[in-house]
């Protein structure tokens, strides 16, 4: 990964789109700092309420986990403990982070779930109890239970039923708009994003090649990929063709393509776009693309230097 | 006898529909409404318990068993619906007991052929050699030379060399305490006078006829036997008597030899030449068990001998490309075992040529290149094109994909969907295409059936089923598909709730529960109701009404709340019900409120499935809303 960069504004939703392999998922942990033993932060930066949280502590680092950015993991439905009721679940971290006993505890438990649309008694319950999107509601509640001000959703609707995904997709924007969160959607399915989200991170490759708001980015779409992916999906409300494919395969991340990542697989490419790498730069208001098409773009200069090793 | 009785959920129920040639019917719905069960089914790969599927049947054909089928009570529609089912089923069984008639015919079938096969040979070897002029051995040597052209002769086509051994075997068992001993004895008898030049003593003579007759007559009775299954498959399978009995003894004997044969060495020497020996034995023996418990479940199923030939033509493109594909196979082997299983191809050359061929036609070239690659060596895009071409290489003419790019992502799947389009105009290929993708239904389906809950409860073409939907649930469907145009956005139309449980189905139509649209007639039952009202009551809206009961399927008992008169509670609770109507869709089945003693009873509509109708042409939906149901129907059965 590198050269993902965004930024997300208080109470707005943002959706990190691309296929599998690209990095949507790392980019999400390392916002986090909760990267796996073999994944290192060798540069960069992550400011959140003014402080940046690459340098910051493992101390200070979980005093800012739950309490102001959770994550609702993707496959969620399935990482509930299934030998242990949701309700203290859902309460170890109210007692953790915010020291609550634990009555206090399950009685927020039991509001966080009646807030996701779930009966407050059903507290008691194991999570086989739960229907698959019933487990995800779970989550959800779980994700609140300290009041984040952003919560970062890996997939959160990928492997339920459109209807049952109509329905959490519906609970976390109304979640968004009553308790005024920040959010980051990390999703495949781009027209999940752009129904929910306000702005849009396409990403490919480990890179970030375009972002904007939705509107703009979906009506017309700067760089090839995101020209190509949006080809790609059906749309149930438009005209009956075919969608469009983008030749060849998802380039390896350990050997990357000279230059621009995608030019191997660009309709548009030309000599410049396999000997320089182009850098996500603005090419309209609030719209930033990684692409030579547009002149304004400059090449990558240097790369950002490495932390030391921790 | 022992153990519970064995018990069907009709998850899938009533789910009918046609495929023309060259046709893609999407069959769309949410996961566990049944898509997956009912393209199984079709393949015959899961059991159904009941209904037809019938392959290339005429318009007229399927006219005349609708028709029977539409009118069971007359004399001969039964037998019109076996006679279509016979020529075009491949999923109907035929069990007949036997009958008398049919077994005298058969006995004289058998011995007046086991005559002319032990004599007309018997009287040319005379004729011709004259070894040994009028003894028993004659016949025994007639009796082999008839037993090896009947057997060729009566042989069912398939592969019988892989059945022949157990059939010889069993039946030379039989046939030794059956023929060879009485044989014998008879031959003490009749044969005493000592003829012919090689053997003088009679008793030897007459041993060596014996050893003759029975070494080769089982061949004859194998072909024979083999005449009457085959001529039994053909008419029909064997009773259900027969088939308990035949897989109680296939347990047994199972049992058997795995009491007799499965014991472990004790020691841990390497084993000698007699225990490899005895190994061996074993191997054999077990596998010889597997074929005879094969070969005895095919025999009361006559679509299963068709089956094996139809297989070829019916292939199957699995979901998730990841599992499906076997890790330790290289994708020669893959693509090459339906041809090797099916022995299409003669010769390992044809194979290969076939093989290479498939994956071309799959999208993989160059494909020699591909040929000694392992699945973990391939993309997920190439992979789903290698299961492709396992399904291409036997050359179908119908293929059920069951999600097939599901697991893809976007910029791979347009390429899979675009080969599976080709490859139908190239081949005339007849796709059953099970999806959950609303969208890509749209994008490749001629027609699209939606399923609800082991229900089709709409069905036309795609333009109808996407532009023009008529039922609730394809309404709410359609109008939650994300859309990647954020311009395009609708008004969502949220189902509440979850689909239920498919062994728990809900009565008249299996949507009404969850249906924003739903009234009297869908079907409502009285705890359904109740429940309504209970909650209701829970929100304080019933302070006059005390218990409510659900009452059998059509009626509710409440009682007032304490000191309160019935008249009273009823009037408020009438008051309660009229607001609350539109709000609470179960209310609407109350037909009737009155009071009986001190208490009062809800009486409800009667409810019913709706059936699946035709609107326009192409185009039907099973739903009351657009086609009320008769009058007859809604009519109260209190």
């Amino acid at each position: 990964m590198s050269g993902a960069s965004f930024d997300l504004r208080e109470g707005e939703a943002i959706g990190l789109a691309g296929e599998s392999g690209c990095g949507k998922t790392t980019t999400a942990l390392a916002l986090m700092k909760l990267l796996p033993s073999n994944g290192r932060i060798v540069g960069g930066s992550v400011s959140f309420e003014g402080r940046n949280l690459v340098r910051s502590s493992e101390t200070t680092m979980r005093k800012v986990r739950w309490k102001k950015i959770s994550i609702i993991f993707q496959g969620a439905m399935n990482s509930l403990n299934p030998v242990r009721r949701i309700g203290g679940q859902i309460a170890e971290p109210i007692i953790l982070h915010e020291g609550a006993t634990k009555t206090a505890a399950m009685k927020r438990a039991g509001q966080l779930l009646e807030l996701c649309g779930i009966s407050g008694e059903r507290v008691n319950d194991y999570p086989h109890e739960f229907s698959g999107g019933m487990r995800q509601r779970v989550m959800i509640a779980m994700a609140l239970a300290c009041n984040p001000s952003l919560v970062i959703a890996d997939e959160p609707v990928t492997a339920l039923d459109v209807m049952i995904q109509a329905q959490i997709l519906e609970l976390l924007e109304r979640l968004r708009r009553d308790l005024g969160l920040s959010m980051i959607l990390i999703s495949h399915d781009l027209s999940v994003l752009a129904e929910t989200c306000n702005r849009v991170a396409i990403m490919y490759a480990g890179k970030i090649v375009e972002t904007g708001l939705v509107v703009d980015v979906f009506s017309d779409p700067k760089h090839p990929y995101t020209q190509g992916l949006i080809a790609a999906f059906p749309d149930i409300r438009s005209q009956r063709v075919m969608p469009e494919a983008i030749p060849g395969d998802v380039p390896s991340l350990i050997a990357p393509p000279t230059g621009c990542v995608f030019h191997p697989r660009c309709k548009s490419a030309f000599e410049r776009c396999s000997k320089a790498e182009p850098s996500l730069a603005e090419i309209a208001p609030d719209r930033r693309a990684a692409c030579f098409l547009y002149p304004e773009v400059p090449e990558v200069s240097e790369r950002t230097s490495p932390l030391p090793a921790p | 006898m022992f153990g519970a009785a064995r018990q069907w959920a009709k998850a899938v129920d009533g789910v009918s529909f046609d495929i023309r040639k060259g046709e893609v019917l999407c069959l769309v719905g949410e996961s566990g409404c049944g898509k997956t069960s009912t393209g199984r089914a079709i393949l015959k790969l899961t059991e159904a318990t009941g209904g037809d599927v019938f392959l290339e049947v005429p318009d007229e054909e399927v006219k005349r068993f609708r028709e029977a089928a539409s009118k069971p009570d007359r004399p001969d529609s039964a037998k019109v619906m076996d006679e279509v089912r016979r020529k075009y089923s491949i999923t109907w069984k035929e069990s007949i007991a036997w009958r008398w008639p049919e077994i005298l015919v058969l006995a004289a079938m058998v011995a007046a052929g086991t005559l002319a096969a032990f004599l007309i040979p018997a009287l040319l070897v005379g004729f011709v050699t004259d070894p040994f002029a009028s003894s028993w051995t004659t016949i025994g040597f007639g009796v082999a030379v008839g037993a090896v052209l009947g057997t060729v002769a009566s042989w069912p086509p398939g592969r019988p060399w892989r059945r022949l051994p157990i059939v010889v075997g069993l039946l030379s068992v039989i046939l030794v305490i059956t023929g060879g001993i009485p044989t014998f004895f008879f031959a003490q008898f009749v044969g005493t006078e000592p003829e012919g030049p090689t053997i003088s003593i009679p008793w030897q003579r007459d041993l060596f006829g014996m050893l003759l007759a029975t070494s080769f007559a089982p061949m004859f009775a194998a072909g024979s036997s083999a005449l009457v299954i085959d001529w039994r498959t053909r008419t029909g399978g064997l009773s259900e008597t027969m088939q308990r009995l035949l897989r109680r003894f296939q347990r047994f004997s199972e049992q058997a030899s795995a009491a007799l044969l499965g014991r472990r060495q004790p020691t841990r020497r390497p084993p000698g030449i007699i225990e490899r020996i005895l190994n061996r034995f074993r191997e054999r023996s077990q596998a010889v068990s597997m074929y005879l418990s094969e070969w005895r479940k095919r025999k009361g199923d006559i679509g299963g001998i068709r089956m094996r030939a139809l297989r070829r033509r019916l292939q199957l493109i699995f979901q998730d490309p990841y599992e499906s594909l076997n890790p330790k196979q290289s994708v020669y082997e893959i693509v090459s075992e339906p041809l090797l299983v099916n022995r299409v191809t003669q010769s390992p050359e044809e194979t290969t040529s076939a093989v290479l061929s498939a994956l071309r036609d799959a999208g993989l070239r160059p494909a020699e290149e591909f040929v000694f690659r392992f699945p973990h060596e391939l993309s997920g895009g190439q992979r789903q094109r290698v299961s492709i071409a396992a399904a291409l290489v036997l050359e179908p003419d119908f293929i059920v994909a069951d999600e097939p790019v599901s697991m893809l992502d976007v910029s791979i799947r347009t390429g899979i969907l675009q080969l599976m389009m080709d490859l139908r105009k190239s081949r005339g290929l007849t796709y059953l295409f099970i999806t959950h993708d609303l969208g890509l239904a749209w994008i490749i389906a001629d027609r699209i059936a939606v399923m609800y809950l082991g229900k089709i409860v709409e069905i036309g073409t795609a333009e109808q089923v996407i532009r023009q939907p008529q039922h609730p649930y394809t309404r709410a469907l359609i109008s939650v598909v994300p859309s990647p145009d954020p311009r395009k956005r609708v008004e969502r139309v949220i189902v509440k709730g979850e689909r239920p449980d498919a062994a728990n189905i809900p009565a008249g139509c299996r949507f009404h529960p969850r249906c924003p649209m739903a009234f009297e007639a869908c079907g409502w039952d009285a705890e359904e109701v109740a429940e309504e009202l209970q909650v209701l009551q829970a929100a304080g809206r019933l302070p006059d009404v005390g218990m409510i009961m659900a009452q059998g399927e059509r009626a509710i008992e409440i009682l007032p709340a304490p000191g309160k008169s019935p008249t009273d509670a009823r009037s408020a609770l009438e008051a309660v019900l009229a607001e609350e109507r539109n709000a609470r869709l179960a209310l609407k089945a109350i037909q009737g409120v009155r009071v009986r003693d001190d208490r009062i009873i809800l009486m409800l509509h009667a409810g019913s499935a709706p059936r699946l109708t035709r609107l326009a042409p192409e185009h039907s939906v099973a739903c009351h809303l657009i086609t009320p149901p008769s009058t007859a129907s809604v009519a109260v059965t209190a």
